[in-house]
C-alpha cells in the first residue's frame, strides 16, 4: 500500500530539514509517539499508540534512517510490532523538500505492508489514519514556523 | 482477556439508559460476531458491554406492507435470509446473504450490528444503500430516522452518538426495480468482500429510467 502527498509550510527549506531530521522535534509533531530512544544517529526506537474508531492500536516502532542528502531528501525504513495483537508493520518512506519561493513544498510517500491479523484489520483503515497524521502532522509543522497563523 | 461487566437489559430503553454518552469503553453488543474478532485481537478492551439479546422480541422482528419491510434491528441475518416477505419485497437481499460469511455468522450476526459496526467492507451496507433504506436510531431523546448512507461516517465510525441504539431498519420495496450486488473477494466466495458493488435501477421499456448505488467514500485528509 502507498500513501502519497504533499504540503507546504512557511520556512526556507534548510530551516524545514533541520526541523525534520532533528529526532526530538520530529516526535512532537506526530501525536502518539512517545519514549523515542536514540540508539545511534540513524537507528531509534519509540512507542506509538492511535485510536481508529473505538479500537486502540499501540506498536514497538524501530526506524533506520537509511538515506539523507541534506537539505532535500530523508529515506527511512519502519517497523513496528503491535502489542497485544498478531501483525506486523513495514514500511519505507521517501520525503523530499523543494523551495517555492519562500515556502517549503514537502512531498512524501509512504509504502506500507500489513502482516497477521494486524493485515486483516484493513488496509484501507491504515490509508485513512496515515491522511489524517499527515494532516495533524502538516499543521504542527507549519505552526512551529508561524505560531500565531496555521494555516 | 481483562475482564469486563456484561449488563443484559429487558428493553431497549433500558439498554440506552446503560450507555455512556462520553464511555468509548461502554459499548453494545448485538450478534458479537465483529466485536469479539476486535476483542480477541486485543484491539478493544471494554469496561462494560451492554448485550441486546433480551430486548423485546419486536425488535427481532420481520414486518412488510405494501411500501416495503421493516427489519427489527435485533434480526439475524439467517432470519433475513430465510424470510419469504424479504424474498417478495427485496430478493437483492435473499440473494446478497447467500454468500455472507457462513451460516455460523448469519445465524447470530444481525442486521443492526452489520451497520452500526460500520467495517468497510461488509456486504449489506451497500445493498441498504441502493435500495434507499434508513434506520430508526433511539436515544435518550427519542428516535430519529436517517438513511443507510447517511448513518456510516468513516472506517468503523458512525453518526450514532455513544448512546444510541439502532432499533430497526426501513427498506423500501424493490418493486419493479431491478438490483444487484456484485463481490469481489480475495479468498471464498463467501469470504469478505474485497470490493463490493450494489446497483438498483428502475426501468422501462428497455431504458434505465433511474440508478441508485453508494457513493464511494469522501477522499480523506
Amino acid at each position: 500500500m502507498n500513501v502519497s502527498g504533499q504540503f507546504t509550510v512557511p520556512a526556507p527549506r534548510e530551516v524545514v530539514f533541520n526541523t525534520i531530521r532533528d529526532p526530538r522535534t520530529f516526535v512532537s509533531l506526530v501525536d502518539g509517539v512517545t519514549n523515542l530512544q536514540e540508539i545511534d544517529p540513524t537507528h531509534f526506537t519509540a512507542t506509538f499508540e492511535t485510536k481508529v474508531a473505538y479500537m486502540k492500536f499501540k506498536f514497538n516502532v524501530a526506524v533506520e534512517v537509511t538515506r539523507i542528502e541534506a537539505p532535500g531528501e530523508i529515506e527511512a525504513r519502519i517497523e513496528g510490532t503491535p502489542l497485544g495483537i498478531i501483525g506486523r508493520l513495514t514500511a519505507t518512506t521517501r520525503t523530499s523538500l523543494r523551495e517555492s519561493g519562500s515556502d517549503t513544498m514537502v512531498d512524501y510517500s509512504v509504502d506500507a505492508t500489513l502482516a497477521g491479523k494486524l493485515g486483516s484489520i484493513g488496509q484501507p483503515v491504515l490509508r485513512s489514519k496515515a491522511k489524517d497524521m499527515e494532516k495533524q502532522f502538516a499543521e504542527k509543522l507549519r505552526a512551529t514556523f508561524a505560531p500565531e497563523a496555521v494555516r | 482477556m481483562i475482564p469486563f461487566e456484561l449488563a443484559e437489559p429487558k428493553s431497549l430503553a433500558e439498554a440506552v439508559k446503560l450507555l455512556d454518552p462520553d464511555d468509548g469503553l461502554v459499548r453494545p453488543i448485538a450478534g458479537g460476531t465483529a466485536l469479539m474478532l476486535m476483542m480477541k485481537a486485543g484491539v478493544f478492551r471494554p469496561k462494560r458491554l451492554v448485550s441486546l439479546s433480551k430486548i423485546e422480541e419486536r425488535y427481532s422482528a420481520i414486518a412488510a406492507d405494501k411500501d416495503g419491510l421493516r427489519i427489527g434491528a435485533m434480526t439475524t441475518l439467517s432470519a433475513l435470509e430465510q424470510s419469504a416477505e424479504v424474498k417478495k419485497h427485496a430478493p437483492v437481499i435473499t440473494r446478497t446473504l447467500r454468500t455472507l460469511s457462513n451460516v455460523r455468522v448469519r445465524n447470530v450476526a444481525t442486521v443492526g450490528g452489520a451497520l452500526a459496526h460500520a467495517d468497510p467492507h461488509m456486504d449489506l451496507p451497500p445493498v441498504l444503500i441502493a435500495l434507499g433504506a434508513s434506520v430508526t436510531v433511539a436515544g435518550p431523546r427519542g428516535e430519529r430516522t436517517l438513511l443507510v448512507e447517511d448513518l456510516l461516517s468513516g472506517y468503523y465510525e458512525t453518526v450514532l452518538e455513544k448512546n444510541e441504539l439502532i432499533a430497526h431498519v426501513s427498506v423500501p420495496s424493490q418493486g419493479r426495480r431491478r438490483a444487484s450486488y456484485l463481490k469481489v473477494t480475495s479468498g471464498s466466495a463467501d469470504d469478505w468482500p474485497a470490493l463490493g458493488i450494489a446497483v438498483a435501477l428502475d426501468g422501462d421499456n428497455g431504458a434505465v429510467k433511474s440508478a441508485r448505488a453508494p457513493q464511494p467514500p469522501k477522499p480523506c485528509g
